[in-house]
């Protein structure tokens, strides 16, 4: 009866897991192609431009996404033999992406040119949870500084 | 500084891979380390068990161990005065035994129930069920059981099975993990189901042997040594409640067919059961 509980919830982890993680790197590639115009780096000095003002501003996105049951099963096992843990490196890899994304759609609404000295920070939610299945979650917060052109200067 | 707008390619931060190749890997890998570890344990608890003195054994399994055993004993007037019987009989046998199991104690019970069966407890006990009083005809048939479940008794087949049970199922609460009800019920259970006597055809076969040795030995004769065997093969298609024996104790037509070879060749005159036996059995 165990047994059969536990296929039952693998076999709906890998269904509904795989299916929103496909959708969900589909909708990333998409957003990320839409946005190249406006890039995040990590340096802290603006860029030299002398003809205008520049406006700078926090901006910042987090997302918290969860891992499938049959994910963390796997992951349990993986971590008995040790290895890369590809099924927490999608995970990560996404949270990520979303995060950076969100920061973006920020600084797109402050008409921002680039976002500089961004930072990625990754924190996991439920590590404490006493229940040894319980599903992990983990949470993406990206931010950085949002640098837009503002009044022009007459040399 | 030029920015040039390309998206980075994929597949660098996350492995392109199957997510169910990985799941078949390691869990037929966990799998079978843990059926081999379950393996090496039972072997390794079933050639340790041949160290552990008789005394120490019976210590462990004595009357407070019993709760091993599946049925409540009888324990009205007729079946103390059948027990006292069984027990002499037992005694008898193992006084002609053999030197080398002179540290062996036996315990007999009777189990009230009607199933037709008999087995070895660790700790010395042989339990005969009620119902097993109607399968046989003579004191000698009576006799060849006995003898069989001592036999597995000088082997150490009960306390094999149980050391094989407790250490298996120890291993597996210590990596499943169980709070103490759990940890107690599953210890109960399994070694009580294991201790219910699955012995191997080879343990069956050779304790066939020294019991059949035995009552030439005490008798001068083997008549009576296939009588149980052959109320079971007759029994067969009739009763339900056979095959429960059956199950632990793979009657095989050779096993039967050895037994009525060693009776023709030692043939002599059995020894009839008591008349309270008869009367024991009536109320059944």
């Amino acid at each position: 009866m165990e047994i059969l509980i536990l296929v039952i919830l693998l076999a709906l982890g890998y269904f509904f897991g795989q299916r929103a993680e496909k959708k969900h790197f589909k909708s990333i590639i998409a957003r990320e192609k839409a946005s190249l115009t406006c890039p995040t780096v990590t340096m802290k000095t603006p860029p030299p431009i002398h003809n205008h003002e520049l406006n700078s501003k926090l901006v910042t996105g987090s997302v918290v996404i969860s891992i499938d049951y049959f994910k963390k099963f796997v992951a349990s096992l993986k971590m008995l033999f040790g290895g890369r843990v590809t099924q927490y490196e999608s995970l990560l890899d996404r949270a990520r992406r979303e995060a950076l994304l969100r920061m973006k759609e920020q600084a797109a609404l402050n008409n921002a040119f680039v976002v500089m000295n961004t930072r990625v920070e990754t924190s996991s939610i439920s590590k404490n949870s006493k229940r040894r299945n319980s599903v992990g979650a983990v949470e993406v917060v990206a931010y950085g500084t949002a640098i837009s052109l503002g009044k022009k200067i007459d040399a | 500084m030029k920015y040039t707008p390309v998206q980075p390619p994929e597949g660098i931060n996350v492995a392109v891979e199957h997510p169910l190749k990985s799941f078949v890997i390691l869990t037929a890998g966990t799998i079978a380390l843990i059926v081999i570890t379950i393996l090496a344990l039972g072997l390794a608890a079933d050639y340790l068990v041949k160290y552990i003195p008789v005394e120490y054994e019976q210590e462990l399994f004595s009357k407070d161990g019993m709760y091993l055993m599946p049925f409540a004993t009888d324990d009205s007037a007729e079946g103390i005065q059948v027990k006292e019987y069984v027990q002499n009989i037992v005694d008898q046998l193992h006084s002609v035994s053999g030197d080398e199991f002179s540290d062996h104690r036996f315990q007999v019970e009777i189990a009230n129930t009607n199933e037709v069966n008999a087995f070895a407890v660790p700790g010395g006990h042989i339990v005969v069920t009620k119902g097993l009083f109607s399968s046989i005809e003579s004191e000698n048939g009576l006799s060849m059981i006995l003898a069989h479940e001592m036999a597995h008794h000088y082997e150490r087949h009960p306390l094999r099975s149980t050391g094989r049970g407790l250490v298996v199922s120890l291993f597996l609460l210590t990596i499943l993990g169980a709070d103490g009800s759990s940890f107690l019920q599953g210890f109960i259970g399994n070694t009580a189901s294991i201790t219910n006597l699955a012995f191997s055809r080879q343990q069956e076969s050779d304790s066939d042997d020294f019991a059949s040795k035995l009552l030439i030995k005490f008798y001068g004769h083997a008549s009576g040594a296939a009588e149980f065997f052959e109320y079971i093969q007759s029994e067969e298609s009739v009763i339900g409640d056979i095959p429960s024996f059956l199950s632990t104790h793979p009657a095989t037509d050779d096993r039967i067919s050895n037994l009525i070879e060693v009776e023709k060749n030692n043939a002599g005159v059995k020894k009839p059961l008591p008349v309270f036996i008869n009367d024991y059995i009536l109320n059944i």
